[in-house]
């Protein structure tokens, strides 16, 4: 090493390297403190995800509970439906990655907070019931009650962005954002939505052209906790249904695969044929605000298919009111 | 290739080690450079960096012609001038004239039906063009000799710390420093990695996180005036330690390559006046703009009317230089219109006779309104304003932004006082070491959680 090397290693050693072993250290510490409660990030699908496990540990007033994916969350208008059928609608739908055990995870926890609903509805989509669905933190936060540890650096930040959140109100991205403002602003959609609410993307992709249903095997596996948490809901009755798919993404397999698809859920969740709600395949792709979420639109005309399935599926002597 | 990615620092680290174990073989050295400048430009479009060569070539080319032609040198210095600014219109300026036409046609009676080219916007091209029709008048005013090494003045061109944003450069001052052995110091790494940590400091924790704000401040569907004050005021704040950031980060990432770049901010929010916020604000633009505009134009030498009309057309172009939409052209003739007042005010000893206090407050008010100008995307969305409600959301933007700012704010102040820009590292080694830890601490919990492109990057 050159002489003149020396007062530059030394000045790398104590102007660069011992401020950022200092900064590293308090980082660790700071993250390893963090690690020890999980914390959910600042995030739209977060939030739905605490604001629905925070429902469903209040007892809430529902003849129908609906539970589900995000097409249900965003599909059905809770408190119209409610009108339409005559009777209290909750909601206790999430996202497709929460799968479900995870939605059988917040319907338990309802029960066990003493919700008694007269009948569940299981309302998904065809695209989540394809998913080759590994554990994630979404699944697991609705199982465990609470959010797990993130891998090690995530936690501390994501401390700092919920601090941030709730401190500076960031608005979330996109048109989510304008509509609801912060993640306070959607939580309480949320709530005065009776669970549901509304989607105001615009971007309709097929993954495929002519979608095909089908059942994956990790989702078939998950479909039994849910049938567990159905059974303990009796003599609650348990509906199923399928939420549209855009017409556009339709083609000549789509409807065969759908009934096949639809028998074979009934069936895991220990539904009988008569249990299956007679709901349409499709609906225009102007309906839609993604390929699996209905916009304001198609939700207000699906929340009417919904009510006349319902209304078809019960006994003329059944009513969902107490 | 931002500063704030994984590759630039792989491509930074891997360069500055090469560059160093090749000391002493100037060469060598700037083949390194040359190559990470142009692996760190063309990494998003090679079309770009296709560009960026040959505005290299020709400016190259015209530079000896110029000198060797003197007879030549006004109208080859005209053809190089338009070369270089033919580029920058079919790339920034082609769609925003033809729709303008357009319209105005269709205000006529007439319909067009125009081809838009739609092209990408090459990052920096602004600066670099700028920086070559420097280097040509500065040939041609025989003030500079033309270049003869073609790899140091591709490494003039493309120098990788200051290709995307600036400063823009003469060629008296950084080309030289591409012709002769440079060599690295203690004093020089402690600078450097100092105005690394506080640029990344500004980009990182002060800048990004204030960027959603902005966007919910701005956004078209708002018809609250409070919450474009309150995105004003984050904008305000974040376009001054975005660009701030980059320039000091480039600034010190050049000085570990030996390499000294100017300084683009000198503290703009301390300014007193218009005129000193210009002497502070983008301070290569501003002198880019005095030396080949303003004084050619005349300068203040044809009397106060004249003066007034340079220093509108200056900065109406200063504003166009941004971008091609009417707000910027507006914003600059703000400042131009700033400007020719505070210099009548001054004349009359009005501006003298006002405290210091007012004088700040008054260049504020004239800068902050600028940026409101300057971030609108269509001045036509004031009108959709119906109402001004301040409520706690606008308070926690502006609260948010005096948390984030004070690191910096305090680290200016301090400049302030003592007039040495590197006052941290003269506090001593304990004191220097938890004041650079606590910027790197911050760095390290923001970094990944606001990805926001730097603004300046787009002009």
């Amino acid at each position: 090493m050159s002489p003149a090397m020396s007062p530059i290693l030394s000045t790398v050693a104590f102007r660069i390297l011992a401020p950022l072993a200092i900064a590293g250290l308090a980082f660790v510490a700071g993250e390893t403190w963090a690690m020890r409660t999980g914390v959910p990030a600042y995030g739209i699908d977060e939030t739905i995800l605490d604001a629905q496990a925070d429902r469903a540990a209040r007892r809430l007033d529902a003849d129908v509970l609906l539970t589900g994916d995000s097409s249900g969350l965003v599909g059905v208008d809770a408190p119209r439906l409610a009108r339409l059928m005559g009777g209290s609608v909750q909601s206790l739908s999430t996202m497709g990655n929460v799968g479900p055990a995870g939605w059988g995870a917040l319907v338990g926890r309802a029960r066990a907070a003493g919700t008694r609903p007269r009948v569940v509805v299981v309302l998904v989509h065809g695209g989540v019931l394809g998913h080759e669905l590994r554990g994630n933190e979404f699944e697991q936060a609705a199982l465990g009650g609470a959010w797990p540890p993130q891998r090690f650096g995530a936690n501390l930040r994501r401390r700092l962005k919920l601090a941030l959140g709730e401190f500076g109100r960031y608005p979330m991205p996109g048109p989510w954002g304008r509509m609801y403002g912060d993640a306070e602003g959607l939580r309480r959609a949320v709530q005065s939505g009776q669970g549901t609410v509304t989607d105001p993307s615009s971007s309709v992709r097929c993954p495929s052209a002519g979608f095909t249903f089908g059942i994956s095997e990790p989702i078939a596996a998950r479909l039994q906790t849910l049938r567990r948490e159905l059974a303990a809901l009796a003599p609650a009755r348990a509906l199923v249904g399928l939420t549209p798919l855009p017409a556009g993404c339709a083609g000549a397999a789509t409807e065969p695969s759908r009934e096949e698809t639809l028998r074979r859920l009934a069936a895991a969740i220990g539904a009988a044929p008569t249990d299956v709600l007679a709901l349409p395949a499709t609906l225009p792709d102007d309906q839609f605000a993604g390929f699996t979420h209905l916009n304001a639109a198609g939700r207000g005309r699906f929340t009417v298919l919904l009510a006349d399935g319902l209304r078809r599926a019960l006994a003329p002597d059944e009513t969902v009111r107490r | 290739m931002s500063f704030v990615s994984l590759p630039f620092v792989v491509l930074a680290l891997a360069s500055l080690t090469l560059y160093w174990l090749l000391r002493d073989r100037l060469v060598p050295q700037n083949v390194v450079l040359l190559i990470a400048s142009w692996v760190c430009y063309g990494w998003t479009n090679l079309t770009w960096l296709a560009l960026l060569v040959g505005l290299t070539v020709v400016n190259f080319t015209l530079g000896l012609a110029i000198e060797r032609r003197r007879e030549m040198s006004r109208v080859l210095l005209i053809a190089g001038i338009t070369a270089n600014l033919g580029v920058l219109f079919v790339y920034k300026y082609y769609d925003f004239f033809v729709l303008n036409v357009v319209e105005a046609l269709a205000a006529l009676g007439f319909r067009a039906d125009p081809t838009l080219l739609g092209l990408a916007l090459p990052i920096g091209i602004s600066f670099h063009v700028f920086q070559l029709i420097a280097y040509l008048v500065d040939v041609s005013r025989g003030e500079l000799a033309a270049r003869r090494d073609p790899l140091a003045f591709a490494c003039f061109v493309a120098y990788f710390p200051q290709v995307a944003a600036g400063p823009i450069e003469r060629g008296a001052r950084l080309l030289v420093q591409f012709e002769r052995p440079r060599s690295l110091s203690a004093d020089a790494v402690a600078k450097g990695s100092w105005l690394i940590v506080l640029g990344t400091f500004m980009k990182v924790v002060v800048a990004d996180p204030l960027g959603p704000l902005v966007d919910a401040g701005f956004d078209h569907a708002n018809t609250n005036a409070a919450s474009l004050v309150a995105g004003t005021l984050a904008f305000t704040a974040q376009i001054y330690a975005d660009f701030c950031g980059y320039s000091l980060m480039a600034k010190g990432i050049s000085a570990l390559f030996g390499i000294e770049l100017v300084w683009n901010f000198d503290r703009p929010y301390f300014a007193t006046s218009i005129q000193d916020f210009w002497r502070r604000w983008h301070m290569s633009l501003s002198r880019w703009l005095r030396d080949y505009v303003y004084i050619p134009l005349g300068g203040n030498r044809a009397g106060p009317l004249r003066t007034e009309f340079n220093l509108l057309a200056t900065m109406a172009l200063a504003g166009l230089w941004h971008g091609a939409a009417w707000n910027f052209v507006v914003w600059g003739l703000l400042h131009g219109g700033a400007l020719a007042v505070a210099r009548r005010a001054s004349r009359v000893g009005l501006v003298q006779r006002l405290p210091a206090a007012a004088t700040w407050l008054l260049t504020m008010v004239v800068v902050v309104v600028g940026w409101m100008v300057f971030r609108m995307e269509t001045l036509g969305a004031l009108a959709n304003l119906d109402h001004f409600a301040w409520g706690a959301w606008h308070s926690a933007v502006v609260l948010l932004v005096l948390v984030l700012a004070a690191p910096v704010a305090a680290v200016e102040i301090a400049q302030w006082r003592t007039g040495d820009p590197y006052v941290v590292l003269g506090l001593g080694g304990a004191r220097s070491t938890a004041v650079t830890a606590a910027l790197m601490f911050g760095i390290l919990l923001f970094a990944g959680q606001f990805k926001v492109q730097f603004i300046y990057f787009q002009f």
